[in-house]
């Protein structure tokens, strides 16, 4: 393999497939020169990340969040969503108090709410947009497509649970969701759609408390209640329905 | 890693300076809250506010008649206030400091790549421009960079 330092570049940032990668390391392991070149790069980006960190790990400013907070959200395109209590959350990393919905349907306003909420809540690697849908993937996705409500054990913070299975006015089985965090919970409702689960509405609300025992759907945000009591059509899947239902990989009837 | 605290160093390693980093992101995120719609459900939410950061930025500095990057001086370029320890300051001063002496296409580059991690393509989709623009800025800021860190240029003289 012949080096060059653009070569060298795209090594030190992880560019390379992991079989150049290797061939590269050999190549710069036997070359002193090299080898010190490449560890002064590596250094060089590990000082300039080392140097911002004070920046990451300190709370945003509460001026910046007031003043966001005070930008009223075009009501057209989000109608359920309390901005204030979705900025705050986003910009201050304060609790979530109340409680954010994002509209249903595939507006492109949306997606990005619905992606912008997930990320400031720390569920940025559990939905992505995809062709004009929010998806669920990583743990999210494998909770949805495997875990049973019957067989759910004790809640861990930050881990999603499924709540209620059921099957929607379009035929889908759906399912909703939430992952509580010491700051709040997030929810939702995911239905499954060409083998992928589409979250369909996605909502915030402030920190559960563990005194008393919740059935699942009077625990979840009222936000996901009401979207959930529009799609429902007959009652909520029964432990057997739900099985049967996973078993068959949640294919509409 | 949650996006505001990303935006915001973004808006520092571009702007130099903590008050018009704010600004910066304060901006951004307005901006994208009015243009939500304009947002494309298959791109990543990240390079969208980026993107929306780094054209703001380019707005700021033309209206304020193009403030020439040798303008920021190190003394200048942060007063961030609490009590941080001295030797973080210090060094993100410094980095700042550095920062500022490349031209703003290398800044740029540098902070996606460098600092934020992102790939040679995701930061070409913010940027607007070739991958090949993005590796040669990046080779140009590295060599100024390491001049400064090291006392050398990038490479050793066997490499083109």
């Amino acid at each position: 393999m012949k080096l060059s330092r653009d070569l060298l570049f795209a090594y030190v940032d992880g560019e390379l497939s992991p079989e150049d990668a290797r061939s590269v390391a050999a190549e710069v392991a036997k070359d002193a020169d090299l080898f010190a070149y490449v560890e002064e790069q590596k250094q060089l980006k590990e000082r300039l990340q080392a140097a911002f960190k004070p920046i990451m790990n300190e709370p945003v400013p509460a001026h910046l969040a007031h003043a966001v907070n005070e930008t009223p959200i075009p009501e057209t395109k989000a109608p359920a969503l309390s901005f204030a209590a979705w900025a705050e959350r986003l910009l201050a990393k304060k609790a979530f108090r109340s409680q954010a919905i994002i509209p249903l349907g595939a507006m492109a306003a949306g997606i990005a709410l619905g992606l912008l909420l997930a990320d400031s809540l720390g569920m940025g690697g559990d939905i992505s947009g995809q062709g004009g849908r929010l998806i669920a993937q990583g743990n999210l996705a494998r909770v949805l497509s495997t875990q049973l409500a019957s067989e759910q054990s004790e809640a861990e913070d930050a881990r999603p649970r499924v709540g209620v299975s059921f099957v929607s006015r379009d035929g889908q089985f759906c399912r909703s969701f939430e992952t509580a965090r010491s700051e709040g919970t997030v929810a939702g409702l995911a239905c499954r759609e060409n083998g992928l689960w589409r979250i369909t509405a996605l909502a915030s609300a402030g920190p559960r408390t563990n005194a008393e025992f919740q059935p699942a759907a009077t625990g979840m945000p009222g936000a996901i209640r009401d979207a959930l009591n529009a799609m429902i059509v007959g009652d909520a899947l029964d432990a057997d329905a739900e099985r049967a239902a996973r078993n068959q990989g949640w294919s509409a009837r | 890693m949650a996006l505001l605290p990303r935006l915001r160093r973004f808006a520092l390693a571009l702007t130099g300076r903590a008050n018009d980093a704010d600004d910066l992101v304060q901006d951004t995120v307005e901006r994208a809250l009015r243009n939500l719609d304009r947002f494309a459900p298959d791109t990543r939410m990240d390079s969208w506010l980026f993107r929306i950061a780094r054209n703001l930025w380019i707005d700021t500095t033309r209206s304020r008649n193009v403030r020439k990057t040798s303008d920021l001086s190190e003394a200048e370029t942060l007063a961030h206030d609490g009590a941080r320890a001295a030797e973080a300051h210090l060094l993100l001063s410094q980095t700042l400091g550095a920062l500022a002496q490349l031209p703003e296409e290398q800044r740029n580059v540098v902070a996606l790549v460098l600092i934020d991690g992102l790939s040679y393509r995701e930061a070409a989709s913010v940027l607007e421009v070739p991958i090949g623009t993005v590796t040669s800025r990046l080779a140009r800021a590295r060599d100024a960079l390491s001049l400064r860190v090291f006392g050398h240029a990038a490479g050793t003289e066997t490499l083109q």
